[in-house]
């Protein structure tokens, strides 16, 4: 790779981080605490990158490339990333990863009929990360047993939970989308069931599990009855992240 | 005349390929570029989607932290002379590898910070050894990964400590027996000679070049890793389990192979409960020092010859002692 091309590519990569960092298209990769850095590297890049071409082009010198090394053919490499988000665009995890109920997560010390309490809204909007970890505590469980609640999530029929249900997600991530955990609830008595990969903002109450319930493999996350939903835009911020960090 | 054309062409034609190459490249993006709605519809197969996302997570991801690695190598390499470094460190080895050690807290971020930092070490003159004690000690205890690990074992504090030690252990006895065995033989680094001519051109020389190369091993490890992703299901982790030793090499060869984010790595050990803690403990002290990104970055930066002693050996001192640490604190 020669002086000139390197510096392209560096130039080039910045302006995707840049334009990533800029715009919500970092939100499918990564959490938004990531947004300053990224764009950090991407100004780093790109002036160091738009810094080595004027240099090539003032002193192109016949020694030069062997003087600063040649960065070797794997630089090449760097178009890759550019190439994929143009050939695919930018998208979130899709239900390609959606499987079974999450585990271990971290404990859970949120107190959703406080939180119900203190905002403004009649139905609570929750995480359902929220109706995940709340469930299994004793006031928490009360509460949602008892209370509609609001959520939003992606709909799937990855596991098949009986006629008129289907399976909401959304994914949990902690630092990228490489390490996502799909969290997922079981909703039933809907009269019509939206697509597959529709977006909705849903309203729904925890139900107990019937003992007649389908087994673990195909049973996602709790099991709750619809009141009402209705179909939403993907939301710029897809993921969820834990309440406790 | 037709001798003296054929032997003419003979010496241009690797340049002109070379030309060529560039030209199609660009010429390629633009192209796609242009075309991308139609391309879009012919890729939303989702498991090649899938394999995007996580692609671009990784690399976006490890981006930031590369790129301050690269500057901080490049500023160690143009403007901290030469000497300075070597006399800032004790003389003997078994003194100055576990100052490097502790001396990893201090950069804070990711594992793919290190390894260009370190080239830049061993470049100005410190000890292989010492400066690999660093690149190792760097991502596993910071105050960021700390904190992160203790967030995600809420019910088992030590498993901080025993992170905490264990890594740091591995470090230390991986850097003494790197001075013993190894020396300054099979690593390969970057000599410098910017000590003369314009400093900011030198520094941003270094870093581009670095870049350039880092970067581009970082898009084999990424692929590598979306790939893993992609082909293994979620719920086959789910069904692997076990205890024992079985359990925690199962573990650590998870830890190379998923490539997770040091930041990260603890919320996916969180949720493999199946496992004994010890086990966990191994898929943590190992990710942040050997995996498939890391390899391709230490590959990049200090050679085959280099890699192919140095990742066996760490990877087996790391299950070691998280033996060790596991079976005294956990």
């Amino acid at each position: 790779m020669k002086p000139l091309d390197r510096a392209r590519a560096v130039t080039a990569t910045g302006a995707l981080a840049l334009w990533m960092g800029l715009t919500n298209a970092m939100l499918k990769y990564l959490k938004s605490s990531m947004r300053p850095w990224l764009v950090l590297a991407g100004i780093g890049l790109v002036a160091m990158g738009v810094y080595s071409l004027i240099g090539e082009r003032r002193h192109a010198q016949p020694d030069h490339t062997h003087r600063t090394g040649s960065g070797g053919t794997i630089g090449w490499l760097l178009v890759t990333p550019i190439v994929i988000v143009i050939a695919f665009g930018a998208n979130a995890l899709g239900t390609f990863a959606v499987s079974g109920p999450a585990s271990g997560l971290p404990s859970y010390a949120f107190d959703i009929a406080q939180y119900a309490a203190s905002a403004d809204e009649h139905v609570p909007k929750l995480r359902i990360g929220d109706i995940i970890e709340g469930a299994p505590e004793r006031a928490n469980r009360e509460y949602l047993f008892t209370h509609d609640v609001r959520f939003i999530g992606f709909v799937n029929h990855v596991g098949y939970a009986g006629p008129r249900s289907f399976i909401v997600t959304r994914y949990l991530i902690s630092c990228c989308a490489a390490d996502a955990i799909p969290l997922s609830v079981t909703i039933n008595g809907a009269t019509t069931v939206p697509e597959n990969n529709q977006w909705i903002d849903i309203t729904a109450r925890l139900q107990p599990v019937p003992n007649s319930a389908p087994p673990q493999d195909t049973f996602f996350g709790p099991l709750m009855r619809v009141t009402k939903y209705k179909p939403i835009h993907e939301p710029d911020g897809p993921y969820e992240s834990l309440r406790s960090v | 005349m037709t001798v003296a054309a054929v032997s003419g062409g003979d010496t241009e034609a690797p340049e002109r390929k070379r030309r060529n190459v560039a030209g199609i490249v660009w010429a390629n993006l633009a192209l796609f570029f242009l075309y991308q709605e139609s391309v879009h519809r012919f890729l939303a197969y989702s498991g090649l989607r899938h394999w995007s996302t996580i692609f671009l997570a990784t690399m976006l991801q490890a981006l930031p932290f590369l790129v301050l690695g690269v500057v901080v190598g490049a500023a160690i390499s143009a403007f901290v002379p030469a000497v300075a470094l070597a006399r800032a460190l004790p003389k003997r080895s078994i003194l100055a590898v576990p100052v490097a050690g502790l001396a990893g807290a201090l950069l804070p971020g990711c594992e793919c910070s290190a390894a260009p930092v370190t080239n830049r070490l061993v470049s100005r003159g410190v000890e292989p050894a010492v400066a690999l004690t660093f690149l190792l000690a760097a991502p596993a205890i910071n105050p960021i990964v700390v904190v992160a690990t203790a967030v995600a074992f809420p019910n088992h504090p030590e498993m901080v400590w025993a992170r905490f030690i264990a890594s740091l252990a591995t470090a230390i006895i991986v850097g003494l027996i790197w001075s013993r065995v190894a020396g300054r033989k099979w690593i390969r680094f970057t000599t410098d000679d910017h000590d003369h001519g314009h400093r900011l051109d030198a520094f941003v020389a270094t870093a581009t070049n670095d870049f350039a190369q880092a970067g581009g091993f970082l898009v084999v490890g990424a692929s590598l890793v979306a790939t893993m992703q992609t082909v293994v299901p979620a719920h086959f982790l789910r069904s692997l389990g076990g205890s024992g030793f079985a359990a925690i090499l199962t573990m650590a060869c998870l830890a190379v192979l998923l490539s997770v984010c040091s930041e990260a790595d603890a919320f996916v050990a969180a949720g493999l409960i199946q496992f004994s803690l010890t086990a966990r403990l191994a898929f943590l002290v190992v990710g942040p020092m050997i995996d498939l990104k890391l390899i391709a970055l230490q590959i990049a930066v200090f050679g085959r010859a280099f890699a192919a002693r140095f990742a066996p050996l760490v990877f087996i001192i790391a299950i070691l002692s998280s033996i060790v640490v596991g079976a005294v604190l956990l």
